[in-house]
């Protein structure tokens, strides 16, 4: 039942729109695998979707289910189903009849589609609920159904178009357990879009960060914000540290001074930008040994728990997110400790990604 | 309750305006208000229409047409709406063109349909066809250009108002039940149609509770005998015997009735349909 | 999404509904059934009309489908009563019936001020308003003009057996006029018999609007006359014993033509307007009119063919006479004794009788006018297509009591119609 999904140097643009939506895009997900597209709204991220739907067309490139292509094959035919931001279930008809619509559309006599239905909605923990109408249920409720709906035509590929974005944090949380629930059961192939990073790595298997109608990166959801390639990248995962100057022999030098990377092999010789993440610098005494640098607290802001703490330091302000528990004043002086495996170097050269070019990075593995 | 209240000024006229004439209508025909002659409350115009034979033959006439054309309009009407949200640019020209022939009045319909359609008209001489190759649609024993008419201006504004009572969001559930395996009938099958149907409900009977009672698409289109509903009003009301207008107006209460009965079908059949979030 | 609501679908089914009722019943708003006799005109002297006439705006409500009619009234008749001090402005109308309407609804909410002051009429509508005490009457024999009339001149004592009692003036006279195109009917019938004949050898070339249409109602009284064997064998006052005697024959000749009608006789025109256009496209050969004032400028303009000719019978065809009446609900009573009178004024007459400015026929008696203005009907120039007068009301048959006209209307539908 699950399929694989190929883009094939997917290209589409919209008539009249300046740049394409999706550009020469080539994305593999293997059956049964989930893959986040990941990128800001407006990033090309809901056309990949409806080009692996049939509900648009491809201009250039091939799109492939289970290794055949599907071109011209209606979204009808194409074993697959989809659910979106709003649950967009048909308001004519009654709860337990959306959910059997899938089946029944696929020749299953009606009251056998019910009986399924009845499953589905087991499934999403929404027993009893068919005879309701769609516009008497809560929004969550809504989704859950949309969600059972999709999965009830048993599709080879299942479609997530940000369908929990609309949801407050609570139900967005139950959503999630239910989906680690159903794809444990069912097992399908799942291409989810998300502008959620967080809900990506969650969700996902491994995640295709898209930027402009572009792939920057395929990586394993568990290494997402291990090793950014590019400044894009790194800035859209959220990195607030940048540090110019240049590598050399796997260390990075800069106004701050030395510092051992990822990299010890030197792959990365040049100029480059140091980066590294917020949450992975360690504050300590400014005479701590471990120190790579030292600085002086510029000021501290709330993050819920945590607290974010920008330090001047000789490279201008580094952030740091620090645990719970610390206080830091304003003029305190502080030690920094990068942990050389978080350190990433980005070459200067290759702030931008030609398309096409499949990036080197961690190749996700099958699950 | 205020919400009520501020329907007032709406209602308030409707209901006067409507009472008043259907008092007025009905007393007319009950004989209680005859133009010569004392009043009396009987029920003679009545009897009077059904014993001269006129009365069942005009109810059949004007039924079948109004029901011919109403079917007409709603199938091109549903068609029209359909193809002007199935294209951006063409479908908006058509809705546009749809659009444009909502006022022109019937009457004005009618001599163009006239002019058109006749045996002698403009189409029949394009098709260089001779006469008797020409179906007599004009005056024709099967009411063509009535229905022709009828079911031309009213398709737009079935169109129109299709247009209207579709969602929004119509396209979206189209193609989530073409993602779900619905083929192009299916999808149009079960839920374009069910969708539809509350607009085509309503369309359908003010369509033809107005083919019912007008008049004059008839009179230059229809032919001499039988009369349908109107005409036969019509007659009887401009006859220079005045001692028929009572029967003129028991006409006009059975028309009203009729369009009445029209009317409630359809309300049942929109309430028994679920009202939709 | 938006649903049509049930309450907003009821108000528009009753709307629809009762739009039909809505024309009904504005005849019978404040009805009351008391009928009002013939009111009396005042025996003021004509000099007391003419000062009380000055300043009033007369409106007169006419069947507006004529275009030489209207413009006759428009550019001719009008500026002439500006300058007696009378404006006078026209109504068009559809049909006749609308004024008499207009003036019961007036009349049974009790006004004196009503739209109406004047109304061209004849026959069965001035006969429906006597009926109803809708005219003021005992005016018209005094006006000034009246006196160049003929005295006892049938045509304009009797409106179509209705006594005309000084209830309206005399406007113009009318003959009924058989029209065919001549290219296409080389060897025209001269009599109605013959023509029964030509229509059965001729199928599908003729037909007649169907009654109570007014042009197709005197068709079937010009058959009446035929099938009775002339004019003077059916009483001109209407009873059942007359209407059994003479209407069995008439039902069984027009049955006869009717499969050799255009269409089969399956349907009929429904008035001379539709009439007029089958013979303008060649669908009949023949067409018919009640007054062929219009003709000339129809073939003039090419509306009808070159060809087309006045078919005049051997035993005559009925003519009348046309009026104004004054409705009781006027309040400008004498501005429109003035303009009737005005109408009926030689000059008046003279002008509408030229066929390039309406071509109606005069109701005057032109022995009795001066030598000066006599000569100026002399003077009229001959339309090319419509005989004079004298010509076509040769033998002029009397029209029969207006009585007769909803009787041979029904009979016709019972009778021929739904034989079909």
């Amino acid at each position: 039942m699950t399929s694989s999904v190929d883009l094939v140097a997917a290209s589409r643009t919209y008539t009249g729109a300046p740049a394409p939506a999706v550009s020469r895009l080539s994305l593999h997900v293997a059956a049964g695998d989930a893959v986040a597209v990941l990128g800001p709204s407006g990033s090309g991220k809901t056309t990949v979707l409806r080009l692996i739907a049939g509900l648009d067309v491809p201009d250039e490139g091939d799109i492939r289910i289970a290794d055949t292509t599907v071109l011209g094959v209606p979204p009808e035919r194409r074993g697959i189903a989809m659910v979106s931001q709003s649950p967009r279930l048909f308001p004519h008809m009654s709860v337990l009849d959306n959910v059997a619509f899938g089946p029944q559309m696929s020749g299953v006599p009606k009251r056998q589609a019910r009986q399924a239905a009845e499953r589905y909605l087991d499934l999403v923990h929404l027993p009893g609920m068919g005879r309701r109408r769609p516009a008497t249920l809560s929004g969550g409720q809504q989704q859950r159904v949309a969600l059972a709906r999709a999965l009830a035509a048993e599709p080879a590929v299942l479609l997530l178009d940000e369908p929990f974005s609309a949801l407050d944090p609570s139900l967005r949380a139950d959503m999630h357990r239910l989906v680690t629930e159903l794809r444990a059961l069912l097992q399908p192939t799942i291409v989810l879009v998300t502008h959620d990073h967080q809900e990506a790595a969650l969700l996902a298997d491994s995640v295709a960060i898209l930027i402009d109608g572009q792939l920057q990166q395929h990586v394993a959801a568990a290494a997402l914000y291990d090793r950014p390639n590019s400044l894009t990248v790194s800035r859209f995962l959220g990195c607030l540290n940048e540090v110019p100057g240049h590598a050399r022999a796997g260390r990075h030098v800069s106004a701050l001074g030395t510092i051992d990377t990822a990299y010890p092999d030197g792959q990365a010789d040049g100029d480059a930008v140091l980066v590294i993440r917020q949450e992975a610098i360690a504050l300590t005494r400014a005479d701590d040994p471990a120190a790579n640098a030292t600085g002086c607290i510029e000021r501290t802001t709330p993050r819920g728990a945590r607290t974010l703490v920008e330090i001047a330091t000789t490279a201008g302000l580094l952030f740091a997110e620090v645990q719970p528990g610390r206080r830091y004043g304003h003029g305190d002086v502080v030690g920094l400790v990068l942990p050389a495996d978080q350190c990433v170097v980005i070459p200067t050269a290759s702030r931008t990604v030609t398309a096409g070019q499949v990036p080197a990075s961690p190749v996700p593995s099958g699950r | 309750m205020r919400a009520r209240l501020l329907l007032l000024p709406a209602v308030v006229p409707v209901v006067v305006v409507l009472g008043a004439t259907l008092a007025l209508g009905g007393a007319q025909s009950l004989g209680l208000m005859p133009v010569v002659g004392e009043p009396a409350l009987n029920l003679r115009a009545y009897r009077a229409v059904v014993a001269s034979g006129d009365l069942w033959p005009a109810i059949t006439v004007s039924v079948t047409v109004a029901g011919a054309a109403t079917a007409l309009a709603l199938a091109v009407g549903l068609a029209t709406a359909l193809a002007v949200r199935a294209s951006r640019v063409g479908g908006r020209i058509l809705g546009a063109l749809a659009a444009s022939t909502i006022p022109i009045p019937h009457v004005v319909g009618a001599a163009a349909i006239g002019l058109l359609l006749a045996d002698t008209g403009w189409l029949p001489r394009l098709l260089g066809l001779d006469e008797g190759a020409w179906p007599a649609l004009v005056a024709g024993p099967w009411w063509g250009a009535v229905v022709l008419e009828y079911a031309w201006k009213e398709s737009a504004f079935v169109a129109l108002v299709v247009l209207a009572s579709l969602a929004a969001d119509t396209g979206e559930l189209m193609d989530t039940a073409a993602v779900l395996g619905a083929g192009r009938w299916a999808r149009a099958r079960h839920i374009l149609l069910p969708l539809a149907l509350p607009g085509l409900v309503t369309a359908g009977a003010i369509s033809f509770i107005y083919a019912v009672g007008s008049f004059e698409v008839p009179w230059l289109l229809g032919r001499s005998s039988p009369e349908p509903l109107s005409v036969l009003a019509y007659r009887l009301f401009t006859s220079t015997d005045l001692t028929v207008r009572p029967q003129a107006l028991a006409v006009a209460v059975v028309t009203v009735a009729l369009s009445a009965a029209i009317g409630l079908a359809a309300l049942g059949l929109l309430r028994r349909r679920p009202v939709l979030a | 999404m938006p649903i049509i609501t049930p309450r907003r679908t009821r108000g528009a089914v009753v709307l629809g509904a009762a739009a039909l009722l809505a024309s009904a019943c504005s005849a019978a708003v404040g009805a009351t059934s008391e009928p009002t006799g013939p009111s009396t005109g005042a025996a003021a002297s004509w000099d007391q009309i003419m000062r009380a006439a000055q300043g009033q705006t007369v409106s007169l409500w006419m069947w507006g489908g004529d275009p030489q009619g209207n413009a006759y009234v428009d550019d001719v008749l009008a500026p002439a009563a500006k300058t007696l001090g009378v404006t006078l402005t026209r109504v068009p109308i559809t049909d006749t019936k609308d004024a008499i309407n207009r003036i019961l609804a007036e009349k049974q909410a009790g006004r004196s001020d009503g739209a109406v002051d004047l109304v061209w009429v004849n026959g069965d509508n001035f006969r429906t308003g006597q009926q109803a005490g809708i005219w003021q009457c005992g005016w018209a024999d005094g006006l000034p003009s009246a006196a160049l009339t003929a005295p006892g001149d049938p045509l304009l004592t009797s409106d179509f057996g209705t006594p005309v009692d000084g209830c309206e003036s005399p406007w113009h006279k009318a003959q009924f006029t058989f029209v065919y195109d001549s290219a296409r009917v080389p060897d025209p019938p001269h009599s109605m018999n013959g023509l029964l004949e030509w229509i059965q050898a001729h199928p599908g070339r003729f037909t007649y609007p169907a009654p109570p249409d007014f042009t197709g109602s005197v068709f079937v009284r010009e058959a009446l006359y035929a099938t009775a064997g002339g004019y003077a064998q059916v009483p001109a006052q209407f009873s059942q014993q007359a209407y059994d005697d003479a209407t069995p024959p008439l039902w069984d000749a027009l049955n006869a033509i009717r499969p050799s009608l255009w269409r089969g006789g399956d349907t009929y025109p429904k008035d001379s307007t539709q009439l007029d256009e089958l013979f303008a496209s060649g669908a009949v050969d023949f067409t018919m009119n009640y007054g062929p004032a219009t003709l000339t400028k129809l073939v003039g303009d090419g509306t009808f063919p070159a060809t087309t000719k006045v078919l005049t019978l051997d035993e005559g065809t009925v003519g009348n006479a046309s009026f104004l009446a004054i409705p009781v609900t006027s309040g400008n009573s004498a501005g429109a004794q003035v303009v009737a009178d005005l109408a009926l004024s030689p000059a008046q007459q003279v002008a509408k009788a030229d066929p390039s400015v309406w071509g109606q026929f005069t109701a005057l008696d032109v022995s009795r006018l001066p030598a000066t203005e006599a000569a100026a009907f002399a003077a009229l120039p001959a339309s090319p297509v419509v005989p004079p007068y004298d010509v076509l009301s040769r033998h002029a048959n009397p029209e029969l009591a207006a009585a007769w006209v909803p009787a041979l209307d029904d009979g016709w539908r019972r009778n021929v119609q739904a034989a079909g």
